[in-house]
């Protein structure tokens, strides 16, 4: 009896087994489907603030990118001894295989792959978009073209030099499987075109600023900002005028060391990557990192732009306020957050002034290119402590004022190496010095711009220098 | 009903009785006291005098069981006579043994498939805390690669080759029939998930390596299965042992380096080589208190230099005891195995510890005759820890302590001269020292000193219950759960002066580990004769889930800084390391064994796998293997070679078997959510093959032969070829497509295996005082990747020094060809695309220029990677020896590999002309004068590119091949035979040493020490790069019975 009971026990016991489709029926807990992302409006909205953060990565514009460019400049001395921390860069020695380099490239590709997917969903999801699809697929792009400039200026001979160059891959369309692998260099002309061209539906973004909203996603403002760089580039100064009159609605703060204090958000502020303790960059990646303590980059003291007369002026708001030269150190303060979650700006309106001064003095206009120098210059020094006497400035020497305020009011915000990129003129670093380096555009891969890097070449069989 | 029965059976049984007497010897004629004789199915029994006899009462038809430790039963039916004398011979050879085969056992009379089987007692004096080391060189077809001496790591472990490519290349062990976690379970830390079973407890390994031995493991068999069979006790009186020992290890080999006096000479060469003049600050704005030149010794108030050593404060000797106590016994109805465990290990890097306290509960019940019960326990907690940061395959860490010791200066103090505090400047690192550059590597004396360390902390409980029902003769239904728990608190603390948390200011990184696996089996199983044909039958069912819980955080800028735990107060915290994962497996198994006489043997097996991480359309898959054996010496034909093969067995076999080491969710295309600023933020995360991902199979052929020669020599033989399809890939994909991960996990590919297994057994003398046992294994392997995805021509490794492609064995080497240094100029050449000899000028803006024009540049790009030799061994094995003389045990285990080539990267890092340290090999035989036939370039400060680390260069590359005097142990073995008033049965004395001796032609530390981690190892084998040394280990240790 006992024993017939346990058999039946045991049969029962196997009838206890689940339905094993069910049983093997595993969805990710903490993942979403596609669908689930794109069919809600709530979940679309936030999928776009996805593809700014893709471009923020730690690898890309979040984090090594303004280091990179200011480690290509020549006002920063890398004191770091150490490649992960940039010394191959600063050295202009990055070759194929060089970390911060397949590091940069890979990130900002995937950053970009992210706004092409995003641009094929979204059109079966118009729907759940709603009013806003224009907006969407006119923020897509914009981070598409932010992406693909960084990328054409770190890995392009200078337009002005020749606008055929090979620059980088142009990636368009949504790459979701194995094929496409291989994909020829488009030239420089032709990737400042398709930049263009994603800009040309900046119509649907919004206008407005000094809100966080206005400052952390695209506004018709930072669209135009980056379309201003874009004819720098090109040296088309007239469409970089146009591009910058139709930045409306921003003036310079009162204060410049506001713009790098909490909230981060001031009238002057047109684009900026923000930062929170969920958000935030590893520590060799940080760009606060490189500077607070002098730990990688030092300002260049010596033969930087704070040695130029009237460039590192005690009363100047920017080196009172930004370095600790007056006490004799070498440091760059702008960022002091020791948990890196200081903003980064991206464009802001001061550059948008000095962008339109370049471009009026380019074009002769050298009353209007003074006027907008002095806006940014005054703002931080009065007149009546500086040793330069602005108002006699003409020709070259205006030229050279204009270089040198850009040098100083974006110190350690990654403007300076492009600036020489773009101009396409020749890195000169402590020049002088027991550490001279000159390195020109004929020196192309080898120091001036970076190869593609081995990674991509492994790959994509189409890469040819 | 089980009251009524017994006294039934006694009265029965006392009718036929008789009194047996007779004599028990060991091999030689020596009498054995205190060998128990039992008669087989009671608790009825004997033990034999002094000289050896015994007296017995038994029924006549009944079986007798002659037993005596360290020898093998001898079983031996009554038939009625009245005499019986029994020879016990050594264990070491034995046909009749039984094996352990999927679900069930076996008689290796019988047995068709290719199985590699270990006993317990082979292994038991090995100080090592893990099973799976114990089958180095000891088991055909079975590669096992220790990775390094730090302790608490698994070893790589490979049967027949690697049957994927990225898929994972581990067998699956099995332990007392419950699948198990094994590898690596930490994830800050580095652990070995089967090191929580204590050896001691193991009574044998079997490894079935063809897929009919495996193919009731089905989809996760292709990579071989591993059964660990635990001790159980058995119907005796009860028998407490002890065993345990205690040893030091040290690294069995260090590369030195130059002094600080060779040192400051050297680099200061390399600097006026660059700039002109060593007179000179490396660091613009820099100057040095220790003198003017770009490198200075550093004086000491007493007139001494600095002069530090820094692998003498990194590698020690390190003491490690290990104890074991066990009681087993049993009655005819309750056999039990009870033992507790404790080993400690302080390793040759120094702060590297483990410890395990443990303890292992196996008992069984024939609760009724019908219904038989029992649990396997074994719960064990440990603790790996360490402060070295290169473990895991980190050989670039910073703070990888095999790097810090050969390329941290040995002119700067380890410790502060004035304050006796660990030496070290602002921002971190170690500093400039007395050289005028800022040297940001740490000061491992400061880790070690302010509590730098990575700690897992792991609870563990593998169990298994089952209930066996017998409704009829021969028919068992058998349920069984199994339960493996593992939790691992996993810790890394940073200090806030230097190191990595410099900073950040303190650190630390805590996270919880939570994976549990049940296996729900149930198994029918009837077995059967007809006349002389003997059948088994085996049906069943299997649900497995794996899940997996991880949450942490992670704390900075710490408030004191005399705290070194996460519990402390800290500014900041993040959260770290969070994730949930879940998977199953659903499974039909079946299996059909028959023998003839064990003469005809056929084997069948099936079984059907669903499986959650695949894709809905190809969740399922079959599985299974045939196999066949012929015991051809059992024929009438075979008479005339009957005097030399006493046993002669051909067999063969095939079988499909699969492999499904993968991500839970590799099948699914995802997104993730995180945050932007304050906003949230969802991202595209994922890309899968959604549609198409399926089973990796295996399709298996193994023929062989077994053969007995002259009752003292043992053959057996086994050619086999494993042919792997629908390879689950990670295929690399450009990195401007965007692809996260960039890599898609698909099914593409095909690769084979194919080789040769020998295992020759002997004893070749054997007297009444000396015996010698010799048994020497050869495995070869042919491994080729017969091709890639469609349109993916080859794979290159993540750290590209590797490729694989169509053609070759998975991992081969892809290296620039170099052709050493250029004898005029001391710059080391480079051979480009079409042959052109280029230079190395590192001071040169270019860096590579054209040999013969020194001021044109020669593109990097052109300088294109060469396949340079395959990764794999071709061949490995092992010869062991047993000498026994009288009351001495003499075991020799040699071991060896070869046929693969190494990229010797560490020789790029101690040639490096940064201010790294270099070996004493640089500073003898750099480049000096024309004409010189050098081994390294002309020193060059900064020079990263002539020495191979800004890519590796064919300079470095060697072959691999060595043979290693694995073990040496001595035994002595105490006559106890008239000790049973002191209540000891059986006492041994061993002393052991470990990797004495590696012959070998490589150079570098040792040819086993790859820095490949285990997931990894397969696409990028064959590198060392500052790899540790490995651990020579000496042991003395004592095992007791009472």
């Amino acid at each position: 009896m006992k024993k017939i009971f346990l058999y039946g026990l045991f049969l029962f016991g196997l009838t206890l087994f689940p339905s094993c489709e069910d049983f093997l029926e595993k969805e990710p807990p903490l993942y979403f489907t596609e669908e689930e992302v794109f069919s809600d409006p709530e979940r679309l909205e936030l999928a776009v603030n996805g593809l700014y953060l893709g471009l923020k990565s730690q690898y890309a514009l979040g984090g090594k990118v303004f280091v990179i460019v200011d480690n290509i400049g020549d006002d920063f001395i890398n004191v770091a001894s150490n490649g992960y921390e940039l010394t191959f860069t600063y050295e202009m020695k990055v070759t194929l295989d060089r970390q911060e380099s397949y590091e940069l490239w890979r990130y900002t590709y995937l950053a970009i792959n992210r706004c092409n997917v995003f641009l094929k969903n979204i059109e079966a999801h118009k729907e759940a978009a709603g009013a806003n699809y224009d907006r969407y697929v006119a923020e897509a792009k914009f981070v598409r073209a932010l992406g693909y400039y960084y990328l054409h200026q770190i890995y392009t001979l200078p337009y002005v030099i020749n606008p055929s160059a090979k620059s980088v891959v142009l990636r368009l369309l949504a790459e979701e499987d194995l094929a496409n692998n291989d994909l020829a260099r488009s030239s420089s002309e032709e990737v400042l075109s398709q930049i263009l061209q994603d800009l040309s539906a900046a119509s649907a973004l919004p206008t407005g600023s000094g809100t966080e909203a206005y400052v952390v996603r695209a506004t018709q403002g930072a669209a135009e900002a980056l379309k201003q760089r874009i004819y720098l580039v090109k040296g088309e100064w007239d469409n970089a005028i146009a591009a910058g009159e139709k930045i409306t609605g921003y003036t310079l703060a009162d204060d410049i060391t506001s713009v790098f204090k909490t909230p981060y958000i001031t009238s002057e502020n047109i684009f900026s990557l923000p930062f929170d303790a969920t958000n935030r960059p590893g520590q060799q990646y940080a760009t606060g990192y490189y500077y607070i303590g002098g730990r990688s980059n030092e300002i260049d003291v010596n033969t930087g732009i704070v040695s130029i007369n009237g460039y590192g002026n005690p009363k100047d708001a920017r080196i009172a306020g930004f370095t600790n030269i007056n006490g004799g150190g070498r440091l760059l303060t702008k960022y002091t957050s020791s948990t890196y979650v200081d903003w980064l700006p991206i464009f802001r309106y001061a550059e948008v002034l000095l962008n339109l001064a370049e471009a009026h003095f380019n074009k002769g206009n050298e009353a209007q290119a003074l006027a907008l120098l002095k806006q940014v210059r005054t703002r931080s020094l009065a007149p009546a402590d500086d040793e330069l006497s602005l108002d006699n400035l003409s020709g070259n020497a205006l030229k050279t004022a204009i270089i040198n305020e850009r040098r100083l009011e974006f110190l350690g915000e990654g403007i300076r190496g492009l600036d020489i990129l773009r101009r396409g003129e020749t890195f000169v670093k402590q020049p002088g010095t027991d550490y001279e380096l000159v390195i020109g555009p004929e020196d192309g891969i080898n120091g001036y711009i970076w190869p593609i890097p081995q990674f991509e070449r492994a790959n994509n069989k189409l890469i040819v220098d | 009903m089980f009251a009524v029965m017994l006294p039934l059976s006694t009265i029965l049984s006392l009718a036929q009785t008789i009194n047996i007497t007779g004599v028990v010897t060991e091999t030689g004629g020596e009498p054995i006291i205190g060998g128990t004789i039992i008669l087989q199915g009671t608790s009825t029994g004997t033990i034999t005098g002094a000289d050896g006899t015994y007296s017995i009462n038994a029924p006549r038809n009944g079986v007798l069981e002659f037993r005596y430790i360290g020898l093998e039963t001898q079983v031996v039916p009554i038939e009625g006579r009245t005499r019986i004398n029994v020879e016990l011979i050594s264990s070491s050879i034995a046909v009749d043994e039984v094996v352990v085969i999927g679900y069930g056992t076996q008689s290796r009379r019988t047995v068709t498939a290719s199985i590699a089987s270990l006993s317990g007692e082979s292994i038991k004096d090995i100080p090592s805390p893990n099973a799976e080391s114990a089958l180095q060189g000891r088991a055909s077809g079975v590669s096992i690669i220790t990775p390094s001496g730090a302790v608490g790591q698994a070893p790589v472990v490979r049967i027949r080759g690697v049957s994927s490519i990225t898929s994972g290349t581990e067998p699956l062990y099995v332990v007392d029939g419950i699948p198990v976690q094994s590898g690596n379970a930490a994830y800050i830390g580095n652990t070995n998930a089967l090191s929580d079973i204590n050896p001691s407890d193991i009574l044998s390994i079997d490894v079935l390596k063809d897929a009919a031995a495996a193919a009731l493991y089905g989809s996760r068999a292709a990579n071989g299965v591993v059964l660990i069979t635990t001790r159980k006790g058995r119907q005796d009186k009860a028998q407490v042992s002890y065993s345990g020992w205690v040893g030091v290890t040290t690294p069995s080999k260090l590369i030195p380096v130059m002094d600080a006096a060779q040192y400051v000479e050297f680099k200061n060469i390399s600097v006026a080589n660059r700039y002109g003049t060593d007179e000179r600050s490396l660091t613009s704005g820099y100057t040095s208190p220790h003198g003017n030149k770009a490198h200075n010794l550093w004086q000491l108030g007493n007139g001494e230099y600095v002069n530090t050593k820094w692998s003498d404060l990194l590698y020690q000797t390190g003491l490690q005891h290990n104890h074991t106590v066990a009681i087993s016994g049993g009655t005819q109805k309750v056999q039990y195995y009870l033992s507790a465990n404790y080993t400690d290990q302080k390793g040759m890097v120094v702060n590297d510890h483990y410890d395990r306290l443990g303890g292992t509960a196996n008992v069984s019940a024939q609760a009724t005759d019908w219904l038989k019960v029992g649990i396997n326990l074994n719960a064990t907690t440990s603790t790996t820890s360490y402060t070295d940061r290169g473990r895991k395959g980190s050989q670039y860490a910073t703070a990888n302590f095999s790097r810090m010791a050969m390329i941290l200066p040995p002119n700067t103090p380890a410790y502060n001269p004035g304050s006796g505090e660990p030496y070290y400047e602002p921002n971190g690192g170690l500093g400039y020292g007395p050289n005028t550059v800022y040297n940001g590597y740490y000061n491992p004396v400061a880790m070690l000193e302010y509590g730098d360390k990575q700690q897992s902390d792991i609870a563990r409980i593998i169990s298994s219950y089952f209930a066996e029902i017998t409704p009829l003769k021969g028919l068992r239904l058998k349920t069984q759960l199994g339960v493996d728990f593992q939790q691992v608190s996993d810790e890394q603390f940073s200090n806030p002066f230097n190191g990595d948390s410099y900073a950040s200011h303190g650190s630390d990184y805590k996270a919880s580990v939570n994976t549990t696996t049940t296996t729900w089996t149930n198994t029918a199983q009837y077995t059967f004769s007809l006349d002389d044909h003997n059948f088994d039958i085996l049906v069943g069912q299997e649900l497995y889930e794996k899940k997996l819980e991880r949450w942490g955080a992670y704390r900075t800028d710490i408030l004191d800084e005399k705290f070194r735990v996460f519990q402390a107060d800290y500014n900041n915290i993040y959260p770290y390391a969070n994730t949930l994962e879940e998977s199953s497996l659903f499974s039909y198994l079946g299996r059909l064994n028959y023998d003839y006489q064990a003469r005809y043997m056929l084997s069948v097996n099936l079984r059907r796998d669903g499986f959650s991480a695949l894709s809905k359309n190809n969740r399922w898959g079959n599985f299974g293997g045939a196999s066949a054996a012929w015991r051809i010496s059992n024929e009438g034909f075979f008479e005339p070679l009957s005097q030399l093969f006493t046993d002669l067995k051909l067999k063969g076999s095939w079988g499909i078997v699969g492999n499904t080491n993968i991500l839970p969710y590799a099948s699914k295309s995802y997104y993730q959510s995180g945050f932007y600023g304050n906003g949230g933020a969802y991202y595209l995360s994922s890309i899968a093959d959604t549609e198409n991902l399926k089973w990796e199979s295996s399709t298996k052929l193994d023929i062989g032969f077994a053969a007995q020669i002259k009752n003292n020599v043992q053959v057996e033989f086994d050619f086999y070829r494993n042919y792997a399809s629908d390879l689950i890939l990670d295929v690399p994909v450009a990195y401007s497509k965007g692809i996260p991960g960039n890599k898609i996990t698909t099914n593409a590919g095909a690769m084979t295996n194919t080789g040769i297994e020998l295992s020759i057994s002997a004893q070749p003398v054997k007297t009444k005082d000396f015996s010698w046992n010799t048994s020497f294994n050869i495995t070869t392997q042919k491994n080729e990747v017969v091709k890639l995805a469609e349109g993916i021509t080859e794979i290159i490794g993540a750290n590209d020094y590797n490729i694989t492609l169509p053609g070759y064995s998975i991992g081969q080497l892809y290296i620039r060809p170099s052709a050493g240094i250029d004898p005029e100029t001391g710059r080391r050449v480079l051979i480009g695309k079409d042959g052109t000899q280029a230079v190395v000028i590192f001071e040169g803006g270019a860096t590579y220029y054209h040999k013969d024009n020194p001021t044109n540049p020669y593109p990097q790009a052109d300088l294109k990677q060469v396949i340079s030799g395959g990764t794999m061994p071709t061949y490995y094995g092992g010869w062991t020896n047993d000498f026994k003389y009288k009351s001495f045990d003499l075991s020799i285990l040699l071991q060896y590999s070869g046929g693969n080539y190494i990229y010797n990267g560490s020789t790029a890092t101690l040639s490096d002309m940064r201010y790294w340290n270099n070996a004493l090999d640089v500073y003898n035989s750099y480049w000096k004068n024309p004409g010189d036939q050098a081994k390294y370039a002309k020193p060059i400060y900064g020079d990263n590119a002539s020495n191979g680390s800004v890519f590796p260069i064919s300079d470095w590359v060697e072959k691999g091949d060595y043979l290693r005097l694995k073990t040496l142990t001595l035994g002595y073995t105490f006559h106890t035979r008239n000790w049973a008033k002191a209540g000891i049965s059986a006492l041994r004395l061993y002393a052991a040493a470990q990797n004495l001796f590696c012959l070998t032609g490589y150079s570098g530390l040792d040819p086993e020490s790859l820095i490949s981690s285990n997931d990894q190892a397969a696409l990028q084998g064959g590198v060392d790069k500052n790899s540790l040394p490995q651990a020579k280990v000496f042991t003395f240790g004592v095992n007791v019975t009472f």
